[in-house]
C-alpha cells in the first residue's frame, strides 16, 4: 500500500482544511501549541501505516484531525527520530543544515574508528564484539547517560533544600541530550564538535566518560538527599 | 559471454582479482580492483586520488578502484596506439564528482605496469589557486617560478619513476648553466638533473622544465615511452591566479614557467607517448562552471593548444555499476544502516543520489 493511496483514504486528510477555521485563542494544556489538545501526532512510517490499516486501526483513526507534517518527518532508509531530536537540539538560530552536518559527520568519524578497531582485531570473536553501526551506538550511549531521578529546589522554613524526584522519559532523554551537546562544546581549538561528539558517544557507549559520569554524580547527590525526599509532599 | 585471463578466480561478483590494469577490458566493468599499499605509495604519495577518497580507502582497510568504462575505453586505446603516430591527447570530461580523477589515477597504475615513463601533475589549481610563494623568473622575463612546487613535483617525479630511470639510465642531450659555477653538462644522467632540482628550490622550475624537455627528446629516439597525465588541465587557461605583482596586478596562469613547461608537452609535436588530461568545472572559478564540456573550460586558448583531442566522457554510475559500489560498501562494513541494504534502501540511494559517484559517497558516509 503506498503512502499517497493511505492519504488519500483517510478523510482527515482533507478534514484539515475545515479544522484550521477554528484554531483559535483558547487556552490548551499546552500554552504554545496553535492546536486543540484532541489533535493527534501524524504517523509518517509506512511500515506503522501498513500496520494501521491491516489491523483495523486506520478506520477508527478516519475522522480524527491530525497536526501538520513536520519538515523533518520523511519515509528515508536512514530516519531516526532519536537523531532527529538531538538535530534540533544541536541546531542554533534555525540553521539545520548546519546541525545536520555536525550530527552526520559525527557518525562518520563514530564508524571511521570503530572500523579502525575492526580491521585490526585479529580474530572473529574480537570482531564480533566491535558494534560499528553509529545509530545503535548514539541509542546505546543515550541510553547509558539518562538519570532515573532529578533534583528540585523545594523551599521548606526560609532554606532550599534540593529534593529528589522522579523524573519522566521526556525529561531524561532532554538531560541526556543535553549534557552530551554541552560536554562535546567544551574543547580545544583544533578539535572540533562533530570529532568531540563522536568521542563522546563512544564513551558512553562504554559506560565510561564524562557525560556518564555528571549523571552518577547527579544520582549520588540524589543518594545523600535521601533525607529531604518527603518535602516533596510537604 | 564472461571472459578473464586463465589465472583469474572470482570470489564476489563486484570485485576482480585482475590486478593489472594492462589487462582490463569491457567484461571488468563495475569490479573493484585493488591496488596495494606498496603501488600506492609509489604512485600516489605526491598526490592523484582526491582526498576524501583516499581517507576512505584508508578507513576501508585497503584501495580499491572501481573499473569504469572511460578507463577501460581508453586502456583498449593505448594498448593498440601507434606509438610512431604523433601523441594521441585525450580528454576525460565530466560534471565535478563524477570519477574522472579516479580514472586517471587507474591510467597511471596501467602507465607504470606498461613501463612507461609517468608525468603527472595531480591538481593543477594547486599551482594556481594555492601557490605557495611565486617569485619573479630569473631566465624568462615576465614570467613566474614555482620554487616550493617544483621541488615537491620532482620529488613525485622521481618517487614514481624512481625504479624505472634506474633502468633506463636516461642522459641530457644539452649543457644547463644554472650559474657562474654550476651547470650540468651534456651526457649526465637526468638522475642529476632531478637531484639537482629537489636540491636548489631557486633552480627548480627550470629543472622541471628542462626535464621535460629531456624526456620529450628522449621519446622521440626512442629510448623511452613516456605518459603524461595531468588532472584539471584547464586550469592552465583559467582568467584568475593568487599570484599578484607589486603593483597588485593579478598574474594570469599562463604567465607562468611551469605552464610553459607543460604546455609545450601537450602539443602533438612528439611520438612515441601519450597525453591524458581531465578537465573539471571545480578547476575553474566560479564563473566559469555553467559546462562541464571540454570546449567550455578550455576556453579558445586551451582549446587550440589541444584540438585535435579525443574526448572521453566521464558519466554517472551505470546500474550495473551503482550496484557494485553499494555491494562494495556493504562488504566493507561501510553502509551500516540495515533498512539501507535492502533493495529499497538501494533504489532511494539511487534516487537521492541520482547515481552521482560523489553524492553517493557522501549519502553513504554517515550511515
Amino acid at each position: 500500500m503506498s503512502l499517497f493511496g493511505v492519504l488519500r483514504k483517510l478523510p482527515s486528510f482533507n478534514a484539515i482544511h475545515c479544522h484550521i477555521n477554528f484554531l483559535g485563542r483558547i487556552a490548551r494544556q499546552q500554552p504554545y501549541s496553535m492546536y486543540q489538545p484532541f489533535v493527534k501526532e501524524p504517523t509518517y512510517s509506512i511500515e506503522k501505516l501498513d500496520q494501521l490499516i491491516e489491523s483495523g486501526e486506520a478506520k477508527k483513526r478516519e475522522f480524527v484531525p491530525v497536526k501538520a507534517a513536520r519538515s523533518d518527518h520523511n519515509v528515508s532508509v536512514f530516519h531516526d527520530e532519536l537523531t532527529s531530536k538531538f538535530i534540533n537540539m544541536v541546531m542554533e538560530k534555525g540553521h539545520k543544515e548546519v546541525a545536520t552536518k555536525l550530527v552526520e559527520t559525527a557518525y562518520m568519524k563514530i564508524k571511521q574508528m570503530q572500523l579502525a578497531k575492526y580491521y585490526k582485531a585479529t580474530t572473529d570473536a574480537e570482531r564480533a564484539e566491535i558494534e560499528l553501526n553509529p545509530i545503535v551506538i548514539f541509542h546505546k550511549a543515550l541510553e547509558n547517560c539518562k538519570p532515573v531521578l532529578q533534583l528540585t529546589p523545594i523551599k521548606r522554613g526560609g532554606a532550599t533544600y534540593q529534593v529528589p524526584i522522579p523524573i519522566t522519559e521526556n525529561r531524561a532523554r532532554f538531560l541526556a541530550m543535553k549534557w552530551m551537546i554541552l560536554e562535546s562544546r567544551e574543547k580545544e581549538r583544533t578539535v572540533h564538535f562533530p570529532e568531540r561528539l563522536a568521542y563522546e558517544l563512544l564513551e558512553a557507549f562504554n559506560n565510561t566518560g564524562k557525560v556518564v559520569k555528571r549523571k552518577q554524580d547527579l544520582h549520588k547527590q540524589c543518594e545523600t538527599n535521601r533525607a529531604y525526599a518527603h518535602y516533596r509532599w510537604g | 559471454m564472461i571472459r578473464f585471463s586463465p589465472t583469474e578466480t572470482i570470489t564476489n561478483t563486484f570485485r576482480t582479482n585482475e590486478l593489472d590494469p594492462i589487462n582490463h577490458r569491457k567484461d571488468h566493468d563495475g569490479r573493484f580492483y585493488s591496488i596495494s599499499q606498496s603501488v600506492k605509495k609509489q604512485l600516489f604519495s605526491g598526490g592523484g586520488l582526491p582526498k576524501e577518497y583516499k581517507e576512505l580507502s584508508e578507513t576501508l582497510n585497503g584501495l580499491s578502484i572501481m573499473v569504469r568504462k572511460p578507463a577501460i575505453e581508453l586502456i583498449t586505446y593505448l594498448n593498440k596506439t601507434n606509438f610512431d603516430a604523433p601523441v594521441n591527447r585525450y580528454v576525460l570530461y565530466g560534471k565535478t564528482g563524477s570519477g574522472k580523477s579516479v580514472s586517471l589515477a587507474h591510467i597511471l597504475h596501467y602507465g607504470s605496469n606498461a613501463g612507461m615513463v609517468l608525468v603527472h601533475v595531480p591538481w593543477v589549481p594547486n599551482w594556481v589557486r594555492f601557490p605557495k610563494g611565486c617569485t619573479p623568473s630569473v631566465i624568462h622575463p615576465n614570467k613566474y617560478d614555482h620554487p616550493i612546487e617544483s621541488v615537491e613535483w620532482l620529488r613525485h617525479f622521481s618517487t614514481q619513476n624512481g625504479p624505472l630511470m634506474q633502468k633506463l639510465e636516461l642522459k641530457t642531450t644539452e649543457t644547463y648553466a644554472w650559474s657562474k659555477r654550476e651547470m650540468t653538462a651534456v651526457g649526465s644522467p637526468l638522475s642529476e638533473l632531478i637531484d639537482l632540482g629537489m636540491n636548489r628550490a631557486k633552480h627548480a622550475t627550470d629543472c622541471v622544465t628542462a626535464l621535460l624537455c629531456e624526456l620529450k627528446k628522449a621519446a622521440l629516439s626512442k629510448r623511452c615511452r613516456v605518459l603524461v597525465v595531468i588532472d584539471g588541465f584547464n586550469s592552465f587557461f583559467s582568467p584568475k591566479s593568487r599570484v599578484r605583482r607589486e603593483d597588485k596586478s593579478i598574474v594570469l596562469p599562463t604567465e607562468f614557467v611551469l605552464t610553459d613547461a607543460f604546455l609545450s608537452l601537450t602539443r602533438n609535436d612528439w611520438n612515441n607517448g601519450a597525453i591524458v588530461v581531465s578537465v573539471d568545472a571545480s578547476a575553474h572559478p566560479s564563473e566559469l562552471r555553467e559546462s562541464p564540456l571540454p570546449r567550455y573550460q578550455l576556453g579558445k586558448q586551451g582549446f587550440e593548444h589541444l584540438d585535435p583531442f579525443i574526448p572521453i566522457e566521464v558519466p554517472n554510475y551505470s546500474e550495473k555499476e551503482f550496484h557494485s559500489q553499494i555491494d562494495y560498501y556493504v562488504e566493507r562494513n561501510w553502509l551500516q544502516q540495515p533498512k539501507a541494504r535492502t533493495e529499497r534502501g538501494r533504489a532511494e540511494l539511487s534516487f537521492t543520489s541520482g547515481n552521482h559517484p560523489l553524492s553517493l559517497m557522501k549519502l553513504v558516509a554517515p550511515y
